[in-house]
């Protein structure tokens, strides 16, 4: 995942013995991949803030037992998900609508930055990542999340997502498996659009 | 899949192609191997591959959501607002010992040259502002942060840190007791230097060069007042019961809890509040006494002399300097001009026939002023020159 570099290994020791300066660095180290993660979960922004914020605060004042940045991180990922998960779950019965459905449904938004590319090719660069993922399951959409855009082992994803090692392994090759498989499918579906 | 097809691809091509896009998102084994041998079969792709793998890794994101710089470093000084509340809470011992170590501390001291009444607490924070002369520690090389009468702590950095927490005042390396500071505090940013300032209830402002800011140490249970004259971007912390009151000679700004700007320059002729989030309400000191005009997100509020008007602002774009960044839509050259001197502290002499000149950019206060010179000279038909005392002045090119 994140390069490690003598300097993150150093602050990483102070950050465990509790000092100030290395905890504000590792707060701004993570703070956007908590956030993207949170929004990802669909949680709304304040409510990812506000869960972030806690988090961080019950570190602080707590034994800092993690065997490295890599394990921060995830502990970070992991605990973010349950909270924002427990903040939903109660809203959801406060509203009385019952939790019929997932209280929180994974998605992939694709961006594409306006450098060199020009407009009308980032709009078919976006398409074809988009339709790409279309065919995914949002389980299937949060693992693949873990594994390629914050690096995580499958252990680690295992624990997030609350299900077994080889669960985790299996859920990601059937993913890859469906990227493979959808596009056939889509390839006829563009030739009866060109033939109607 | 075929491979002929790939034959004349470009770069672009590539990054529209499902294949393609699938390696990069998933680097699996099976996708490494054929994409070995599209290059093994036209060798001429692997530089534009390489260029595609490039534009991808430079442009393509997935759930790309970011906070903004000021957000992340808004959040994290309330987070510390946080803990410190819960250290006092928690512990006895630890502000102890943070006593111990402030107390070690050596500050320097500079006699002032104003009359400091200790006794009188009630006296009003802008009543305070009118009696201190108008001094010229603006052009001073090193930010000031007044505690007292006999206690002030000169901050040599070009961007200055200072915050309010719990029983402790930080001020870059400096830490020191809260109770060494009278009741109002003062920090003065010379031209040429920036500060940032956290007060005691978490509120967050970054104050631009040639600024004044007037405050008490700590807020009282009713309100919070603070008294400006140059130039903030300010984060206000909610607090209903507390309205955040923003005093400056012309004008005051109330607020609950929000985002604004608010540039006040005793010598600019227009001062101005321009506002991100939240709402304020303004009332000016010198017209309209008993209006309040109340602002909506990405309003801009301007004061001139003796009238005002409210008009519709790309609210961001007003608190990049913040960021170390300056950008401008069709203003006059001299303000421009200004606004650098300002900034880097230097004096800047503006040929008149050449102030009026109506700019458009954007330019990267973190350069020095040397090279943003040049660049303005290549965009606008005018040369620079420095003069042997530092200064500089800009003519029409002939």
């Amino acid at each position: 995942m994140n390069i490690a570099t003598p300097d993150h290994i150093r602050l990483f020791s102070k950050f465990i013995e509790g000092d100030n300066e290395a905890f504000s660095f590792f707060y701004e180290f993570f703070i956007n991949d908590l956030y993207a993660y949170g929004i990802s979960l669909g949680g709304e922004k304040e409510v990812v803030k506000d869960a972030i914020q806690d988090l961080f605060l019950k570190i602080y004042f707590e034994e800092k037992n993690f065997s490295s940045i890599d394990h921060l991180k995830y502990f970070l990922l992991k605990s973010l998900k349950n909270r924002l998960y427990n903040i939903y779950k109660s809203k959801a019965v406060s509203a009385s609508t019952g939790i019929s459905k997932d209280v929180m449904e994974f998605s992939i938004t694709t961006t594409v930055l306006d450098e060199i590319i020009n407009e009308e090719d980032r709009a078919i660069i976006k398409q074809q990542v988009d339709a790409l993922l279309l065919n995914l399951t949002t389980r299937q959409k949060e693992a693949i999340y873990l594994r390629f855009i914050q690096e995580l082992g499958y252990e680690e994803i295992a624990e997030i997502m609350d299900i077994t090692q080889h669960a985790a392994r299996k859920l990601i090759s059937r993913s890859l498996k469906r990227l493979r498989d959808s596009e056939p499918t889509l390839f006829i579906c563009l030739s009866l659009l060109f033939l109607s | 899949m075929q491979i002929e097809k790939y034959k004349y691809y470009s770069a672009v091509d590539f990054l529209k192609d499902r294949d393609f896009l699938k390696w990069q998102l998933f680097n699996s084994e099976e996708d490494r191997l054929f994409w070995n041998s599209v290059v093994k079969e036209y060798p001429v792709l692997e530089s534009t591959i390489k260029e595609a793998i490039v534009l991808y890794k430079d442009n393509i994101r997935l759930n790309d959501f970011r906070m903004s710089r000021s957000e992340i470093s808004g959040s994290l000084a309330s987070l510390q607002t946080q803990i410190n509340k819960k250290k006092k809470r928690n512990s006895r011992r630890i502000v102890l010992s943070i006593s111990a170590v402030a107390a070690s501390i050596a500050i320097f001291i500079i006699s002032l040259h104003f009359i400091f009444n200790k006794e009188n607490h009630v006296q009003d924070i802008a009543t305070f502002a009118q009696t201190l002369p108008d001094n010229n520690n603006l052009y001073s090389s090193d930010t000031k942060l007044i505690l007292s009468e006999n206690n002030t702590v000169t901050l040599n950095n070009t961007e200055s840190s200072i915050e309010y927490e719990g029983d402790a005042i930080k001020a870059d390396n400096n830490l020191i007791l809260k109770e060494e500071s009278s009741l109002y505090n003062q920090l003065i940013t010379p031209y040429g230097k920036r500060s940032s300032i956290t007060f005691s209830d978490g509120t967050k402002a970054w104050v631009n060069a040639g600024s004044r800011l007037i405050y008490p140490a700590e807020f009282s249970k009713e309100k919070r007042e603070i008294y400006v004259d140059g130039e903030i971007y300010i984060e206000v912390s909610e607090d209903k019961k507390r309205p955040f009151v923003i005093k400056t000679k012309q004008m005051d700004i109330s607020v609950l809890g929000t985002k604004f700007n608010v540039s006040a320059y005793e010598d600019d002729k227009i001062k101005n509040v321009v506002l991100l989030s939240g709402s304020v309400s303004i009332s000016s000191n010198t017209h309209n006494k008993d209006k309040e005009i109340i602002l909506t997100p990405n309003q801009m509020y301007s004061d001139l002399e003796n009238s005002y008007s409210v008009e519709n602002v790309d609210a961001s774009v007003y608190i990049l300097w913040a960021q170390g960044l300056y950008q401008f839509e069709s203003e006059e050259l001299g303000n421009i001009i200004t606004r650098l001197e300002r900034y880097y502290g230097i004096k800047i002499e503006c040929d008149t026939a050449i102030a009026g000149l109506k700019c458009s950019g954007k330019l990267d206060l973190k350069d020095d002023l040397n090279k943003l010179l040049t660049e303005l000279s290549r965009a606008l038909p005018i040369k620079y020159r420095q003069n042997a005392n530092g200064s500089y002045t800009i003519n029409i090119k002939s």
